[in-house]
């Protein structure tokens, strides 16, 4: 058994030398990108009398793997809300969408969501944000509030598929919403911490 | 469970009545304490098939316990639990402080808010013992008696002539406590009247906050009792008893300190007349009605109103029984009803409801060593489907020293008032609670004005009639007696609880806000064992050791971790996938409780005593983003309380002092009703010539 694997990989790594050397102008997949991003800064919005979020957005952009300003974002964070570079405005100060990214929530650990499913993918709308913002208050997004400590957790092998702006794809597995990990600095939260993996090949639905 | 069984077995006990010997039975002389709860008929503690603990008037004046919640928490697997309110109650075999039924004088107390019915409001100053009968027990009294009674006692004069009793205790917390109680009885007739009063600081856990964790209060106590007899068959009993209440309010809501103040009134009356028509044959009617009623005032720090609310509640239960007596048999058989109503704030109506009842029990022992208890009820109610709720429980002695014990009972839980008629809209984030029969109306409301966003569940799928939850609980034990020093008792429990009611959201506002309201749902199951070690050696030491382990389980959270739907969520490795075996069971539930107690007689009269209680760890919500309880989770850790006290007789005068919490250990967050530690003394005095027991 370990003998053939093995056998295979050395064939495998001899084809991928081969070709490489012999066609060095063909594309040669770039290496999918994992990372952890931390802290993300979406704690600049106040709460109206209705109890909705009402504050600037922090755009981000899975291509250039940080923050950004201009339009090449992906996602944009506000407190609990998250919005998606596609579809149409819903609520007050969120940027225009100007892309056809696009999202949804898979549920599994994200490890093993390897695929993405094009059919279940949903644009923010003027009825309807495409990733639910609850608050937490129903489990119908990405967060869990709790009314006894009044904190959020993300829940639990929720994964949330892009496709980004430049129609690539992308999962995303929030692990914390408050800076630095620690509640207790910050019991309001609205800093993001989130694992992702971007896939910058053209047309490929794996990770 | 919905046969009548009782007629089943009342055929076989007449049966074998007939064609068992007359009346061999040598009634066994026993020193056991006599108990009324778990048959509403005087039984031996140790005859009991049923699972039943009784706490004496002395040990809870020992113990410097001064409400019923600290009587309670020092009993084997009984925890006390503070809802999101306030309220103190207590869980019994696993099961949520809303599913035991609490008593005084085996008449209800009412006033429950979010289902718990708050302990703290009732005084033990002048109590006889108090009863807990573990395990439902509806068969007998209906509603809310799924995880078992308590049944609080209260003194009864036996002393002829003119008596009077004394009694001031202090404690940490400016907390001051003076009861006075006078009674005269001579062979006919008896009065007795008793004033307690009780004012405490409360406790700060957490200071620079604004708030205190207790806010200081105010308790007002009266009970007033007559006894007439006309004859030697003829008894009347009246009682009368108010208990007041103010307290300041403080709370943050929504990051604001407010204030106000906080009034309770709980009046209790009852009138029984008892006849008996032949030396076995007796007749009782009662006559009890009582009324619980709250208001609050919240203001802002600036003095603006945030809110006022009130709750008053009205319950009036006439019941007749007769029962019947021969030797250690009994046949009881009752027949009543009960007119409940409600007004308070957040309400669609003022409901009244009205349901009747009758029940069935015999009691028959064979052969002197086999003793069956079978009973039945009907329930009729016009809200929900009516119940008829059964019990049968049997013991049987195997031997001079060893004693078998079992029963299996349903138990049901009507659903509450709010559950039926909440009408509540959150003033700051506009979300709505709503009760079962005000859902519909109310959803077609919001969508005529508008206002109604998103629908999750079919209109007529909302506001299904909600029923009773309903139980079913097994008891299997026994009774061993070691020595005659040392004495062993078990008992495994289960109980499954099905139809669960709980809220569920049903839809959107335009704006957002969800709707809730409520559906039967859920299944929970508890399980484990209780036991009781008690050693006793000629009077002068005793030694109590209680241990129970528990299992509290939600069917539904185990279904979906079976199914590989529940993961959990680390900071550092991301989510993964649950086992069964990860799966801790319900929240604010410890695996293992204990409790030891050591009574200790020395100088001939003075006593003392330590007492420990040991919770293993437990946590009271999820931490890792999947809504359930996993081994993953953040726990409170496990921890012990000892309290110690020693006491001092001298003629009629008793001294207690003692150190409640001795190691003063707090949880300010999470354990908000453990005060730290908290020293008191206790002066009693007797003012008739003749000490009585």
């Amino acid at each position: 058994m370990n003998k053939t694997k093995f056998t295979l990989i050395a064939v495998l790594a001899a084809l991928v030398t081969f070709t490489s050397c012999k066609k060095e102008e063909t594309l040669e997949p770039i290496a999918i990108v994992s990372k952890t991003f931390s802290n993300l800064n979406a704690s600049n919005y106040s709460i109206d009398t209705l109890g909705n979020q009402i504050g600037n957005y922090t755009k981000f952009s899975f291509s250039t793997g940080d923050t950004v300003v201009g339009e090449n974002w992906d996602i944009a964070f506000s407190g609990t809300t998250i919005l998606v570079n596609g579809g149409a405005i819903f609520g007050e100060n969120e940027p225009s969408r100007t892309a056809n990214a696009a999202t949804y929530i898979a549920n599994g650990t994200f490890a093993e969501i390897t695929e993405v499913t094009e059919s279940l993918f949903l644009q923010d709308n003027d009825t309807a944000l495409a990733i639910t913002d609850d608050s937490g208050a129903n489990d119908a997004g990405w967060c869990h509030y709790n009314p006894q400590t009044h904190m959020l957790t993300p829940i639990a092998g929720k994964i949330l598929i892009f496709r980004t702006h430049n129609n690539k794809y992308a999962k995303v597995e929030i692990l914390s919403f408050y800076n630095n990990m620690d509640p207790s600095t910050n019991p309001y939260g609205g800093y993001f911490t989130f694992n992702y993996v971007y896939q910058p090949n053209e047309n490929t639905l794996t990770f | 469970m919905k046969i009548p069984f009782i007629l089943v077995f009342l055929l076989f006990a007449i049966l074998a009545q007939s064609q068992s010997k007359k009346d061999s039975i040598s009634v066994k002389k026993n020193l056991s304490s006599i108990t009324i709860t778990a048959t509403k008929s005087p039984k031996a503690l140790d005859k009991l098939p049923m699972p039943t603990t009784v706490v004496s008037g002395k040990e809870i004046m020992q113990s410097g316990a001064t409400t019923l919640d600290e009587v309670l928490e020092e009993q084997t697997g009984i925890i006390t639990t503070t809802n999101y309110v306030g309220n103190q109650g207590v869980q019994l075999q696993g099961l949520d402080a809303a599913y035991t039924l609490i008593l005084i004088d085996g008449m209800p107390v009412i006033g429950r808010s979010s289902g718990t019915l708050d302990l703290k409001r009732i005084s033990v100053n002048d109590v006889k013992k108090v009863e807990i009968v573990r395990g439902a027990s509806s068969s007998l009294y209906g509603s809310d008696a799924i995880g078992g009674v308590v049944n609080i006692i209260t003194n009864k004069k036996k002393a002829v002539g003119l008596n009077g009793w004394i009694s001031q205790k202090i404690s940490s917390y400016n907390t001051f406590e003076s009861t006075a109680k006078i009674s005269y009885k001579t062979s006919t007739f008896s009065i007795s009247n008793a004033f307690n009063y009780l004012q405490s600081d409360g406790y700060d856990l957490i200071e620079n906050n604004g708030l205190k964790t207790v806010s200081p209060y105010k308790n007002y106590n009266y009970n007033a009792k007559a006894n007439y007899s006309l004859s030697d068959k003829v008894f009347f009993q009246g009682n009368f008893s108010v208990f007041k209440q103010s307290q300041q309010s403080e709370r943050t809501k929504n990051q604001n300190n407010l204030f106000g103040e906080n009034k309770q009134k709980d009046v209790r009356v009852y009138a029984i007349a008892k006849h008996y028509l032949t030396p076995q044959i007796t007749q009782e009617f009662d006559c009890f009605f009582t009324n619980y009623k709250t208001k609050e005032v919240l203001n802002y720090e600036n003095g603006d109103s945030y809110s006022s609310s009130f709750f008053n509640q009205k319950l009036l239960k006439p019941e007749y029984q007769l029962s019947y007596t021969k030797n250690e048999n009994n046949i009881i058989f009752g027949i009543g009803a009960e007119r409940e109503g409600l007004e308070r704030t957040d309400f669609s109506e003022s409901p009244k409801t009205t349901s009747y009842f009758s029940f069935l029990q015999t009691d028959y022992t064979f052969y002197n060593t086999l003793n069956i208890i079978a009973g039945s009820r009907y329930d009729k109610y016009t809200l929900y489907d009516s119940e008829f709720s059964n019990k049968a429980a049997i013991s049987l002695q195997l031997s001079e020293k060893f004693t078998f014990k079992s029963s299996i009972g349903s138990g049901y839980k009507t659903p509450d008032f709010r559950q039926l008629y909440f009408d509540f809209t959150n003033s700051i984030n506009g979300y709505s609670v709503l009760g079962s029969t005000v859902v519909n109306d109310k959803i077609q409301q919001f969508q005529s004005e508008g206002i109604l966003g998103d629908l999750l569940i079919p209109l007529e799928e909302i506001g299904s009639i909600l029923q009773a939850e309903n139980s079913l609980n097994i008891n299997v034990g026994g009774f061993w007696e070691i020595v005659p020093q040392l004495n062993f008792d078990m008992n495994i429990f289960q109980n499954n609880i099905y139809n669960l009611i709980e809220p569920k959201l049903v839809a959107h506002k335009t704006n957002g806000s969800s709707i809730f309201t409520y559906f039967n749902v859920a299944q929970v199951r508890t399980r484990g064992l209780e036991c009781n070690l008690k050693f006793s050696s000629n009077k002068k030491l005793k030694l109590n050791v209680g241990y129970q382990l528990l299992f509290a389980d939600d069917m539904d959270a185990i279904q979906k971790i079976e199914n590989g739907d529940v993961y959990a969520l680390s900071a550092t490795t991301g989510s993964f996938r649950l086992n069964k075996s990860d799966y801790f069971g319900l929240f604010n539930r410890s695996r293992h409780t204990f409790n030891a107690k050591l009574y200790y007689t020395f100088l001939q009269d003075y006593t003392f005593n330590l007492r420990t209680n040991y919770r293993s760890k437990f946590a009271m919500f999820d931490s890792n983003g999947n809504d359930l309880l996993d081994k993953y989770d953040q726990f409170i850790p496990a921890y012990f309380l000892w309290n110690t006290g020693v006491s001092k007789t001298y003629k009629n005068t008793t001294i207690i002092a003692g150190i409640n919490n001795l190691m003063n250990y707090t949880n300010p967050t999470n354990l908000s009703h453990i005060s730290g530690r908290n020293y008191f003394i206790n002066l009693n005095i007797q003012l008739n010539k003749k000490q009585e027991k």
